[in-house]
């Protein structure tokens, strides 16, 4: 055959195999969507978001790499052009795509698709996957782009010099606002899962000693060392989860490791404090590095598992919660499953991390592609894991887990006949035999979505590895593998949000400014920790459990980011001459405002209690006025009230924050569309390339 | 075992590990003038600039 022959072939085998992968998903997910009747196999989700993914990225990426970005490897990256062999290094791009999808995946993505699965299990897998495709994915990329193709800059400067100093400072406080929310609202659901659990509380605070071990043998025994330390803690941590059976066993020191959620906050807001102040090398690294490898080896666990059991979706497709009356977050489909899930779909968080460390280590400019994209699409994955993980469980046990007790009270058997009033069946002896299963004194009212999610692990894993005998095991191994990774975002995030606050403060009074000047250090830190421990706090107090104020409230922040990004990059393209492109990150960026605008309303003016601030807010001093409160609840009451308006005050300054971006972009938009300014593009100066092909 | 090596060594590109022997290439082919740091201050220094940024995300 000749070369023009083979070349031929290819191309044709080429189209009919990817026309293959588009009839598959389409048909995937047409059997997803449609199929009402008979519960549905897990496999279905896989295949359908699969073949989306696949078609996105062959498709839409490169569209977006060739036509609309232009990426173009005879241009010199930073990474060659400013190689230092430190944080510029021109690095193999399956190494970058693996730190990039470390940094990325966090707990967001399993949390969320948990929450939303009481809507059933289609509205959020439908907003995960299209949502990555069209929206995540784009932003990712986009940013990473305009971060690459000016040396590495963070998102807030290239906002502030591509936009306007408006929109940096915007961005500014945007990230501190999110950071605040983020560390409350996840440090709740670590909360919600260690809440009288000895194993797990046991098992958690063990990490903390093997954190420190690990710390002071890379600094002393043997520096830099990071795999053989990693494993050596892995190892320690193993037996830590092992060793919590025999602690919750014994009654003495199963009751030095119970504690109620109140304890347990104020435990977590002093060690966030300690992390934030204490050097990196002792605590903080050591247990980034156990983390990460806990988390990329269970994902990959995960999919295993689920591809080994191919389990039976007990969940419906939807839920007759889509009315807005579901007792894990209060609300319809529209706004708020798009706001439930952020990460997984679009996260503005992301924006940071593509402005950060990643463009620095690009080899080639077409490789943000995959890097950009494609490490969007595998977080969005796990996002689909996690949403099938939720809906294995019998739909009356996931509500049972995930209903507060303020919704269907406390007493077992009253909580389990109102779910079963649902038409969800759940009886309180099965709860109580799947507590006993997985170790636990009880599972009711465990909100913040973990304990379901580790569940559902544990009832994929036990389907393939140990039987029904290990399932108290996986169970709170899944637990240790939330609980760690939270904690290492809130050490991670808290010292990030001590700079950052350092960095404001040094504009009123120099020395503050300066991040190794004690007093400074202590108040940063103390402010930092002492806002999201504030929200903490109150969402550990609220007797609706906390999540159904302070998930949205996390969501909203965090579309917010993901707003500012998307004008960000609009205002790039127009810049470089492809407004007729615009829409690429246009359409999400609409939709994205539309979602976070319409919740932020609904937040703060929904007349329902359970959805709007200021209506709970009325109608808590409308039963204090009326004499309704007991009289030592007086003074919660009042707390409650104050917390409420808080919180709607909060969304409102979200709401004109996302205003005030748009507002600012547009008007640089329309000022070079209509030639009133000429457009200049703050990108580093053209080099060429002198690395080959890998 | 030799997939194990292989495994190793990309293993330890992703951590990190590899970063100090890497610098030393880089000090030695384009600045020999300049002293090398030991591997511990170099880690240190490593770690106190990783985590002033956001480095993990939701």
């Amino acid at each position: 055959m000749t070369d023009a022959a083979g070349r031929g072939w290819r191309k044709i085998t080429g189209r009919v195999l990817w026309f293959m992968v588009s009839v598959a998903g389409a048909g995937a997910l047409g059997a997803v969507a449609l199929r009402r009747d008979e519960p549905i196999n897990a496999m279905w989700l896989i295949v359908a978001s699969v073949c989306i993914y696949l078609v996105g990225y062959r498709f839409y990426s490169r569209f977006i790499s060739l036509k609309v970005l232009e990426l173009d490897d005879r241009r010199a990256t930073p990474a060659e052009r400013l190689d230092n062999g430190r944080d510029f290094v021109p690095t193999n791009r399956w190494v970058v795509l693996g730190h990039h999808f470390a940094a990325i995946a966090g707990p967001g993505p399993l949390v969320g698709p948990t929450l939303a699965a009481q809507l059933g299990y289609l509205p959020g897998t439908l907003w995960i996957v299209i949502g990555a495709v069209l929206g995540g994915c784009v932003q990712d990329f986009v940013i990473l782009f305009a971060s690459m193709r000016r040396d590495g800059k963070s998102l807030g400067q290239i906002a502030k010099e591509e936009v306007s100093p408006v929109a940096g400072f915007t961005a500014l406080v945007a990230i501190i606002s999110i950071l605040v929310i983020l560390l409350a609202v996840i440090a709740l659901v670590v909360t919600n899962a260690l809440k009288a659990s000895p194993w797990g509380t046991f098992t958690l605070a063990m990490t903390i000693p093997i954190a420190i071990l690990m710390g002071i043998y890379m600094r002393f025994i043997r520096p830099g060392k990071v795999l053989e330390t990693s494993l050596i803690g892995f190892l320690l941590v193993m037996g830590a989860v092992i060793g919590g059976e025999y602690v919750a066993r014994v009654p003495l020191l199963a009751s030095w490791f119970t504690f109620d959620a109140r304890h347990l906050a104020l435990l977590i807001i002093a060690y966030g404090f300690a992390a934030s102040v204490l050097p990196v090398w002792l605590l903080l690294a050591p247990r980034d590095y156990l983390s990460t490898f806990i988390k990329l080896g269970t994902i990959f666990l995960l999919a295993l598992g689920i591809l080994a059991v191919r389990p039976t979706l007990a969940m419906p497709a939807l839920t007759r919660f889509i009315d807005g009356t579901g007792p894990v977050f209060a609300g319809k489909i529209f706004p708020f499953a798009f706001i439930t899930i952020a990460c997984g779909a679009v996260s503005g968080f992301h924006s940071l991390i593509s402005s950060g460390t990643t463009p620095k280590l690009i080899r080639k400019e077409g490789q943000a592609r995959l890097i950009g994209y494609g490490s969007m699409l595998m977080e969005s994955f796990v996002a689909v894991m996690a949403m099938i993980a939720a809906c294995v469980l019998q739909p009356g046990v996931y509500f049972a887990i995930n209903s507060p007790a303020g919704i269907v009270g406390a007493d077992p058997v009253a909580a389990t006949a109102a779910i079963s009033s649902w038409g969800y069946p759940v009886t309180s002896s099965q709860m109580a035999d799947l507590a006993g299963m997985v170790g636990e004194s009880s599972l009711f009212a465990r909100t913040g979505g973990a304990p379901s999610l580790a569940v559902g692990i544990a009832h994929i894993f036990s389907g393939t590895l140990g039987g029904k005998g290990l399932m108290a095991i996986w169970y709170h191994f899944a637990i240790m593998f939330e609980a760690l990774f939270i904690l290492t975002v809130l050490d991670a995030g808290s010292r990030v949000g001590r700079f950052l606050i350092q960095d404001l403060l040094g504009v009123f009074w120099k020395p503050l400014g300066r991040t190794s000047w004690y007093p400074s250090v202590i108040l940063a830190s103390a402010l930092m920790v002492g806002a999201w421990g504030y929200f903490l706090y109150q969402g550990v107090m609220d007797p609706l459990g906390g999540i159904n104020s302070l998930w949205p409230l996390f969501g909203i922040a965090n579309q917010l980011l993901a707003v500012v990004a998307l004008s960000v990059g609009t205002t790039i393209l127009i810049k470089m001459n492809k407004a007729r492109f615009a829409w690429v990150t246009l359409v999400p960026m609409v939709w994205l405002v539309l979602a976070t605008q319409t919740a932020s309303y609904q937040k703060m003016f929904h007349p329902q209690p359970r959805i709007g601030f200021l209506a709970e807010a009325d109608r808590l001093s409308g039963l204090l006025t009326s004499g309704q409160v007991a009289a030592g609840q007086a003074a919660a009451t009042e707390r409650l009230i104050f917390n409420n308006r808080l919180d709607a005050v909060v969304t409102g300054l979200f709401a004109v924050l996302v205003l005030v971006i748009v507002l600012a972009s547009m008007r640089e938009w329309i000022a070079i569309l209509l030639k009133r300014k000429v457009a200049r593009l703050q990108e580093s100066e053209y080099a060429v390339s002198a690395l080959g092909r890998e | 075992m030799r997939f194990l090596t292989s495994l190793w060594k990309a293993l330890a590109e992703l951590t990190g590990e590899a970063d100090y022997r890497r610098y030393c290439a880089h000090l030695r082919a384009r600045h020999p003038e300049h002293d090398v740091p030991s591997e511990r201050e170099f880690f240190l220094k490593r770690l106190e600039e990783k985590y002033t940024r956001p480095s993990r995300c939701c």
